[in-house]
């Protein structure tokens, strides 16, 4: 068996982990278009922030990778002949494959605005080549607009802030964090940025780049601005799989066992179309710790196993500026709130029928890892027993059914591959 | 391998916690000299409910959640399932409380602080061997607590 694995990110190191798991034998390849190793993409903004430093960058050590009896190639796949089974380099060279995984993760999206392509002083924050070469860039005092407040927008804020930077945020929707937080979260984390000396402009998009002058707003404002970061979302990279014919829409279709339209070729990781577990959409998640999973399940599939993926739990985990934000559920569905604020630490949940579909918590990190669990396990709670958590959050006041259930399993096995 | 806790004999004493707390600070697991000089942290805590109280400790889960999701490889899964945090490594994003089922990750300064059953020192845990009630043991993968 010939396993080869196109990119070189998270999902590619699970599935590294999941082969490996079922055979210790057979050769694994992964073709590294970005040639930077295994690293961690989050990471970039600390790098850039000046906290991290290129030898702490590796998600896993090259030395992981030889050890797993992998064979690392720094080249570009350009194409996949599916009929014959290779996959053509963009040195030329041709590799085989019984066994293929698709991470090839996604790319910043770059929006249609006059001037956006013409001008220099506008990058993205995606790769770590992005960081390195916005680190060239960084000039304290002078000011950055960054475009989109999502996670890596916010991100990119705080490490040019950090660097001295005057920094401009100019988003779109009228809240910022607009997929993690609620308006009245938004509100808190957007007055604390600010009291830090970051400027937010809500409800507004950028028009035109006009050079080193700066960016012109939807409502005729110009700011002077000598760096530009878009960051306005990501989209999966479709090509290679569009192009020998998988089955793709928002991101490449796979079956719940990770697996393509084509039965050798699996997909994993940010490239992939999968389900909301609490909405039961498909969505494209892109989160790192989904990628992980899913290239681990995906390589123990490839190896012969059939493991089940049920989808994905929108979560997420960033600091900035000192403030702890943790997120958690849908934003869609509608229920009963229940809010609580102490200082600068502020807890809301959303219940409907009982069940929790989405919690916010800022600087409260120590009850998130339960709310997170009760999301997924959908347990049906009543509302006197959300009360009395709420009037005082904390693992003590869990409802007390979800310290049996948790203490039944004490084996948490919920990661586990689940045939079926 | 992981530490069990029976809330039918923990008597709520909290000397497992002290015990921790001291154990990870440098002082040998000297308490005085811990609780005195140093910035004594516990990588476990207490839980009291409702009339039981349990010592709330890493469950060192097989396919752990907070090493899926640990967002640069700070923590791995080590001989005998033991899961083990690189302080090195870590930037303290939290994510790994995120997913922990339990509430066991604390945050911390630099990184996040997690039992790693006392692996400095020799013989038991230092929460199973403070344990007054025995109410807590060490047990092996595949053994019955």
């Amino acid at each position: 068996m010939k396993y080869v694995i196109i990119g070189n990110g998270i999902a590619a190191a699970g599935a590294v982990e999941g082969i490996r798991s079922r055979d210790r034998e057979s050769p694994i390849a992964i073709i590294d278009g970005e040639q930077r190793g295994s690293y961690s993409r989050p990471l970039i903004t600390y790098y850039l922030a000046g906290k991290r430093k290129a030898e702490q960058m590796h998600y896993r050590p090259p030395a992981f990778f030889h050890q797993q009896g992998v064979t690392v190639i720094p080249d570009r796949a350009v194409k996949i002949d599916n009929q014959t089974r290779q996959v053509i380099l963009q040195s030329g060279l041709v590799v085989g494959y019984d066994r293929l995984l698709l991470a090839t993760g996604a790319s910043p999206i770059i929006p249609e605005i006059p001037g956006i392509r013409q001008n220099g002083c506008v990058k993205t924050l995606y790769t770590w080549q992005d960081a390195e070469q916005l680190d060239l860039l960084v000039t304290p005092g002078q000011r950055a607009v960054v475009m989109g407040s999502g996670l890596i927008g916010i991100k990119a804020a705080e490490a040019l802030y950090q660097r001295g930077m005057q920094v401009t945020i100019i988003e779109k929707q009228t809240q910022i964090l607009p997929r993690l937080l609620s308006r009245t979260s938004a509100e808190l984390v957007k007055e604390h940025l600010q009291d830090k000396g970051i400027e937010i402009i809500t409800g507004q998009e950028v028009t035109r780049i006009n050079g080193d002058n700066g960016v012109e707003l939807a409502d005729g404002r110009r700011l002077t601005a000598q760096l530009v970061i878009v960051a306005i979302g990501t989209r999966p990279n479709l090509s290679l799989a569009a192009d020998c014919g998988l089955a793709v829409n928002q991101g490449v279709l796979v079956d719940s066992h990770l697996r393509t339209s084509d039965a050798n070729i699996f997909a994993a990781g940010d490239v992939i179309e999968t389900n909301d577990i609490l909405t039961g959409y498909p969505a494209v998640m892109a989160l790192l710790p989904l990628a992980h999973r899913e290239g681990f399940l995906a390589g123990q599939n490839m190896a012969g196993a059939a493991c089940s993926y049920p989808g994905g739990l929108l979560i997420n985990s960033v600091h900035v500026l000192g403030m702890n934000i943790i997120g958690a559920g849908s934003p869609q569905i509608p229920g009963q709130t229940w809010l609580w604020q102490q200082g600068n630490h502020y807890l809301e949940l959303v219940t409907e029928s009982g069940r929790l579909v989405r919690y916010i918590a800022l600087n409260m990190p120590q009850v998130t890892g339960p709310l997170t669990s009760l999301i997924e396990k959908q347990m049906e709670i009543q509302d006197s027993l959300w009360q009395e958590f709420i009037s005082q959050p904390g693992l003590n006041r869990l409802p007390p059914m979800y310290w049996e259930a948790i203490k039944e399993v004490a084996d948490n096995d919920s990661y586990r591959c689940r045939a079926i | 391998m992981k530490v069990v806790s029976y809330s039918e004999y923990c008597l709520g004493c909290g000397l497992c916690r002290i015990h921790c707390a001291a154990g990870h600070d440098g002082y040998n697991g000297n308490i005085l000299k811990a609780y005195k000089r140093g910035t004594p942290r516990p990588r476990a805590d207490l839980i009291f409910h409702q009339d039981q109280s349990w010592l709330n400790t890493c469950q060192h889960c097989p396919d752990a959640p907070c090493v899926n999701a640990c967002i640069t490889g700070a923590l791995q899964q080590y001989d005998r399932g033991v899961v083990y945090i690189d302080e090195e490594i870590c930037v303290s994003c939290y994510t790994c409380i995120m997913v922990c089922p339990y509430g066991h990750i604390f945050p911390g300064e630099q990184a996040v602080l997690k039992c790693d059953l006392c692996r400095e020192r020799p013989g038991q845990p230092a929460c199973v061997a403070a344990c007054p009630n025995g109410a807590l043991r060490l047990v092996n993968e595949g053994e019955t607590a």
